[in-house]
C-alpha cells in the first residue's frame, strides 16, 4: 500500500470508524436494556410474559440480522414512516443482539444461589429491591466475560449495516473501492480498524476467563 | 434452664402437612412453640425439620393444615408477609450477601426494608457486630471471613431486625467444633438476654441436650418425641436415628468414636 493511498483512504475510513464506534455503543446500550428486560420478563415475568421473552429469543437467534435490519428499515417506510438508517440500524442491532444478551443474563441470573432470593424473602426485600440489590451485582460479575464477548459480535455485525446505505467503517471501505480499486489493501485496512478496536476487548475477555478457572 | 418462657405459644403448627412430588415429607405435625423458648429440632436427615423450619418462615407453604406465627395465619398468604421483622432466620450456608461487607449484609434490610437512616442502621449494625465479636471484621466481605464468622454475621443481620422469633436451619453444620460453640453460645445469648425464641434444627443430641429447653424428635415426618431433654429415653433415640440408642447416647465415652466414621454416628458429633 502506497503512502499516497493510504494518506487518501485513512481519512474516510477513520470517519466510518467513527460512525461504527458510535452505531456500536448506541446499540450495545440498546441491547443490553432490552436483553435485561427478556431477562428479567422470562425469569420473573407475570401472566404470559416469559413465554412472549422466550418467544422474542428464540425468534431473533433463529434468523440472520439483515433479515432484521431489512425489516426495520425497509417495514417501517412500507407502513408510510420515515425512518434514519442509523435510528434503524441502532434499533435493529439492539432487538436482534438483545435476544442473545438476554440469554447472557438468564444464565446469570439462574447461576445465583437459591439461599440468596430466600434471605432476601426473609429481610423482607420485595422481589424488585432483591433483584437489584442482591442478585444483579452477583450477575453481573459472572455475566461480565460473556457480555463483552457478545459486545464484540455487535461491534462487528455493524459492518452489515453498510447493506442498508450507512457509512460506516465498512460501507466507507466499499466506497473506496467502487472509486479506485484496490481491494485487497482497502478490505486489508478495514478488517485493520476493526481488529484494533475488538482486540484489546477480547484480549480482557481472555484475561478474565483464565483468572476465574484459576481462582475457581 | 430458661425461667423466662412465657406459656403463650408464639408459634402453632396444626394438623400440617407437606408433599414433595409424591412424598410426603410432613404428616398432620402439631407443634406449640412457647414464647422465650430454645426449642431443638433432631432427627435424621429426612425426617422433615429443615421443612418444619421454612413452614415457620413462610418459605415453604403446608398443603394442609394451619400455621399461626406470632397470631399471623401463614396458611392465609394474603397476610403471610406480616411475619416479615417478626422472624430472622439463619441458614447452614449462611447466605450472606457476597458482594457486600459484613457491615452492609447487617445494614442491608433495615435500611431498604425500613427506611431507617444509613447511620443510624450502621450504628445499630456496629454494635450487633460488636456483640458477636467482629467489631474488627466490619469491612470484610464475607470471602474473608471464616465460617464461623460467617454464622455469626447472619446472626447480627437476623438480630439487627429486632425479631420475636430466629430460626436456625442447621446452622453449625458448616463448621468445626470451636465455632460450632462459639455460634450455639450465641443463639443462647440472644434467647437468655433479648427474651427472642430460637428454633433451631441439629443433628447433634450432645449439643440439642446442652442448649435446648425443649427437644422436638421428628422420623419420618412425625412428631415422636416432644419434651426435656433429660426425658429423651433409649427407646425414643432408636426411634429417631434407627440405630442403638448406645451408639447415639453414649459414644462421648468410647475412645474409639471418631465423629463422621460411621454414617449413623456422624450424627452425634458436630
Amino acid at each position: 500500500m502506497t503512502s499516497d493511498l493510504l494518506m487518501t483512504s485513512l481519512p474516510i475510513l477513520l470517519q466510518g470508524l467513527l460512525t461504527t464506534l458510535i452505531l456500536s455503543v448506541a446499540a450495545i446500550v440498546g441491547g443490553t436494556l432490552v436483553g435485561l428486560l427478556a431477562a428479567v420478563l422470562r425469569t420473573f415475568g407475570p401472566w404470559g410474559t416469559p413465554r412472549l421473552a422466550r418467544l422474542y429469543t428464540e425468534l431473533f437467534r433463529g434468523t440472520p440480522v439483515l433479515i432484521t435490519l431489512m425489516f426495520i428499515y425497509f417495514g417501517v417506510s412500507y407502513f408510510g414512516y420515515a425512518i434514519d438508517v442509523f435510528a434503524a440500524g441502532v434499533i435493529g442491532l439492539s432487538v436482534y443482539q438483545g435476544a442473545y444478551i438476554a440469554e447472557v443474563f438468564r444464565s446469570g441470573i439462574e447461576s445465583v444461589q437459591k439461599g440468596q432470593w430466600e434471605v432476601s424473602q426473609i429481610l423482607g426485600l420485595s422481589k424488585t429491591q432483591a433483584f437489584f440489590s442482591v442478585i444483579l451485582p452477583q450477575t453481573g460479575k459472572i455475566v461480565l466475560p460473556p457480555l463483552i464477548g457478545q459486545y464484540l459480535s455487535l461491534i462487528k455485525d455493524t459492518s452489515i449495516v453498510s447493506m442498508i446505505g450507512m457509512s460506516e467503517l465498512m460501507h466507507q471501505g466499499q466506497a473506496i473501492v467502487d472509486r479506485i480499486g484496490k481491494p485487497v489493501e482497502i478490505y486489508g485496512l478495514v478488517a485493520v480498524l476493526y481488529f484494533v478496536v475488538c482486540f484489546p476487548l477480547s484480549r480482557w475477555v481472555r484475561r478474565h476467563d483464565r483468572r476465574r478457572s484459576l481462582l475457581s | 434452664m430458661n425461667t423466662a418462657i412465657a406459656p403463650k405459644p408464639i408459634i402453632n403448627l396444626s394438623g400440617v402437612t407437606k408433599s414433595f412430588g409424591t412424598t410426603q415429607v410432613l404428616k398432620e405435625i402439631n407443634l406449640d412453640v412457647r414464647q422465650g423458648e430454645v426449642l431443638v429440632l433432631i432427627g435424621a436427615s429426612g425426617s422433615g425439620k429443615s421443612t418444619v423450619l421454612r413452614i415457620m418462615s413462610g418459605l415453604e407453604t403446608a398443603d394442609a393444615g394451619e400455621v399461626w406465627v406470632n397470631e399471623v395465619p401463614l396458611h392465609d398468604a394474603r397476610r403471610a408477609r406480616e411475619i416479615r421483622g417478626h422472624v430472622g432466620m439463619v441458614f447452614q450456608q449462611f447466605n450472606l450477601f457476597p458482594h457486600m461487607t459484613a457491615l452492609e449484609n447487617v445494614t442491608e434490610a433495615p435500611v431498604r426494608v425500613k427506611g431507617v437512616a444509613p447511620a443510624t442502621a450502621g450504628a445499630a449494625a456496629r454494635r450487633l457486630l460488636d456483640r458477636v465479636g467482629l467489631a474488627d471484621k466490619l469491612g470484610c466481605y464475607p470471602a474473608e471471613l471464616s465460617g464461623g464468622q460467617q454464622q455469626r454475621v447472619a446472626i447480627a443481620r437476623a438480630l439487627v431486625q429486632e425479631p420475636e422469633i430466629i430460626l436456625a436451619d442447621e446452622p453449625i453444620a458448616s463448621l468445626d467444633p470451636r465455632n460450632t460453640q462459639v455460634v450455639m453460645d450465641a443463639l443462647q445469648h440472644i434467647n437468655r438476654h433479648f427474651g427472642i425464641t430460637v428454633i433451631c434444627n441439629l443433628h447433634s443430641l450432645d449439643l440439642a441436650r446442652k442448649y435446648c429447653d425443649r427437644l422436638v424428635g421428628l422420623a419420618a415426618g412425625r412428631v415422636v418425641f416432644d419434651g426435656a431433654p433429660a426425658a429423651l429415653t433409649d427407646r425414643v433415640a432408636r426411634d429417631l436415628y434407627g440405630l442403638e440408642s448406645a451408639d447415639v447416647l453414649g459414644h462421648a465415652a468410647r475412645p474409639d468414636f471418631v465423629p463422621g466414621a460411621r454414617p449413623g454416628l456422624a450424627l452425634a458429633g458436630s
